[in-house]
């Protein structure tokens, strides 16, 4: 799909839990980095992306980031809220107006300052929603969060093909090894059983420690045509595609069925020229433990019915036959909405993952959601252009 | 479907009164067929077909008229969860409650929470009934099992 665009510079800023966040400080942070990485200077940025977050924090990034961020004469300016695939959708443009010489450094840039010291992450998320229309007539029940929606969807899912405690826990003890051998990561510990099972309950089936763990942060990427003498490997995005589902609260079909996942990742590949098994690894947006087991047995990756049990056997992990979020996910390692597989996929492609580098990485495809899994989109990318 | 009694009389057993569903558009009108006692949805002017309380084209013909009408507030459970998670700033019970997403015989899906605290968590696939209850002002529906349904599971004891 691409020969000439790339991806030639990232740039990622975690705060820590006593950091007061300011999102466009951190955006701008963050795009600098990415325009060192590229062998540029911010000031050469002729495209700015802007991924616009309203999940819960009043301090979002907007089109303003270009005049308080200092940019000059820009030919691409816009910002773009499709929920969780967001992110990987502005790639994807970034690529395509360097590809059509409308422009020749793009950023694309992230930024979420939505947890600030003494608001716990939960409480947060759960006031999601707000009160008007459907949100608000399922507040008026008590029905609060993101959480509550995916256990629904969670049960759904076990009802239709099987499921249980083990299987959510095999996938958050996965995440768990990859995120041992991750520095970034926020939960590095080994993930015993025990420990997982005595996590406290939050929506059946879902557990504290099978939900995604929010942090504020920001992170960019540039693209560009790549320079011979680059510092970085180039990253190139061989295939994309999305579909997005209107999720409707009658009958027929179901509420929940992530109708359109296999549609985006089965073009995406076809584009690359992909099969399944030309896969080195895969980076699933994971804001629940139960969303891996899932998009896994949609996309074909896994059979129907199996995907606990594959986790269980090894296959997602260090030395596993089809290695997923390596490094340690949303969950266990951190939630940067829709950022977080991307930025792994670019880090192993480039082969600086360090001690979770999966050897021989070439190929990895990133399979992004967005709202309750309503959203879909995939990118694959690659060392060979 | 009987009203349920006046913002005054009552506190429900689940949530705070700023929980309250906001009873602009588009929930106004359902609202307002609930502070009369009844269950009201949206269904295609043109087709028939059933819409949600906030869609302004219909998926199957195309039309953009939608008129409300009376349903009889009865489906089956689609799925189910127990929320352990109790927010203080809308959740008044003290103890896990169940949460059902209904799929009334119109074809209209709610999720609601139980009508009462002592209620017995659904399964999948469960007939129910909806009944009212006042939340800050307004009535909003809430799940009713059969009394004679045997269940394995119940949440945990009711609050103090």
């Amino acid at each position: 799909m691409s020969a000439a665009a790339a991806i030639t510079g990232l740039g990622l800023h975690l705060c820590g839990p006593s950091d007061v966040p300011d999102a466009a400080r951190m955006a701008i942070e963050v795009v600098g980095q990415a325009c060192r990485e590229a062998g540029i200077d911010i000031a050469d940025l002729d495209g700015l992306l802007v991924n616009r977050n309203e999940l819960i924090a009043d301090d979002h990034l907007s089109l303003d980031l270009a005049r308080t961020g200092g940019f000059g004469r820009l030919r691409a300016l816009y910002e773009l809220e499709s929920k969780g695939t967001t992110f990987a959708v502005l790639v994807e443009q970034a690529v395509r107006l360097v590809e059509a010489g409308r422009a020749r450094h793009v950023a694309v840039v992230f930024a979420d300052a939505a947890i600030v010291p003494g608001r716990p992450a939960g409480a947060a998320f759960a006031s999601m929603g707000g009160d008007e229309g459907y949100r608000g007539l399922e507040r008026a029940n008590g029905m609060l969060g993101a959480v509550a929606a995916y256990a629904l969807l969670a049960d759904s899912f076990f009802a239709e093909r099987g499921g249980s405690a083990d299987d959510l826990y095999a996938v958050a003890s996965t995440q768990r090894q990859w995120a041992s051998l991750n520095p970034l990561a926020r939960a590095r510990s080994p993930l015993a059983r025990e420990e997982y099972l005595e996590s406290p309950l939050v929506a059946t089936p879902l557990r504290r420690l099978d939900c995604a763990r929010p942090v504020s942060g920001a992170a960019a990427v540039v693209v560009s045509r790549p320079r011979g003498d680059a510092s970085v490997p180039p990253v190139h995005l061989c295939g994309s595609a999305q579909r997005y589902a209107a999720r409707r609260r009658h009958a027929p079909g179901s509420t929940w069925r992530p109708d359109g996942a296999k549609d985006a990742f089965d073009e995406a590949r076809d584009q690359a020229g992909w099969s399944t098994a030309d896969l080195d690894l895969v980076q699933i947006y994971d804001p629940f433990t139960v969303v891996p087991l899932i998009l896994l047995e949609e996309l074909g990756l896994v059979d129907q019915g199996k995907a606990g049990a594959w986790y269980a056997d090894g296959n997602a992990g260090p030395g596993g036959a089809l290695p997923v979020n390596t490094g340690g996910g949303q969950i266990s390692g951190f939630y940067l909405q829709g950022v977080t597989p991307v930025v792994e996929a670019v880090t192993q492609l480039r082969g600086t993952a360090g001690d979770r580098q999966v050897d021989g990485a070439r190929r990895a495809a990133v399979v992004a959601i967005g709202g309750r899994l309503e959203g879909h989109a995939t990118l694959c990318l690659g060392t060979d252009s | 479907m009987t009203p349920g009694p006046a913002p005054s009389e009552h506190q429900d057993w689940l949530t705070v009164p700023a929980a309250r569903p906001s009873r602009r558009a588009p929930l106004g009108a359902f609202l307002g067929a609930t502070d009369l006692g009844e269950l009201a949805v949206p269904f295609c002017r043109h087709c028939g077909k059933p819409m949600d309380l906030d869609q302004v084209r219909c998926a199957d013909c195309g039309a953009t008229e939608a008129e409300l009408r009376r349903i009889a507030p009865a489906g089956r459970v689609v799925a189910v969860t127990v929320m352990h998670r109790l927010d203080q700033r809308y959740v008044a019970a003290r103890a896990p409650y169940a949460l059902a997403e209904v799929e009334l015989d119109s074809g209209h899906r709610l999720v609601c929470a139980a009508e009462r605290r002592d209620a017995q968590v659904p399964v999948t696939g469960e007939r129910v009934e909806l009944r009212l209850v006042q939340v800050g002002g307004s009535a909003v529906p809430r799940f009713r099992t059969p009394p004679e349904t045997d269940h394995d599971e119940q949440p945990e004891g009711p609050a103090s």
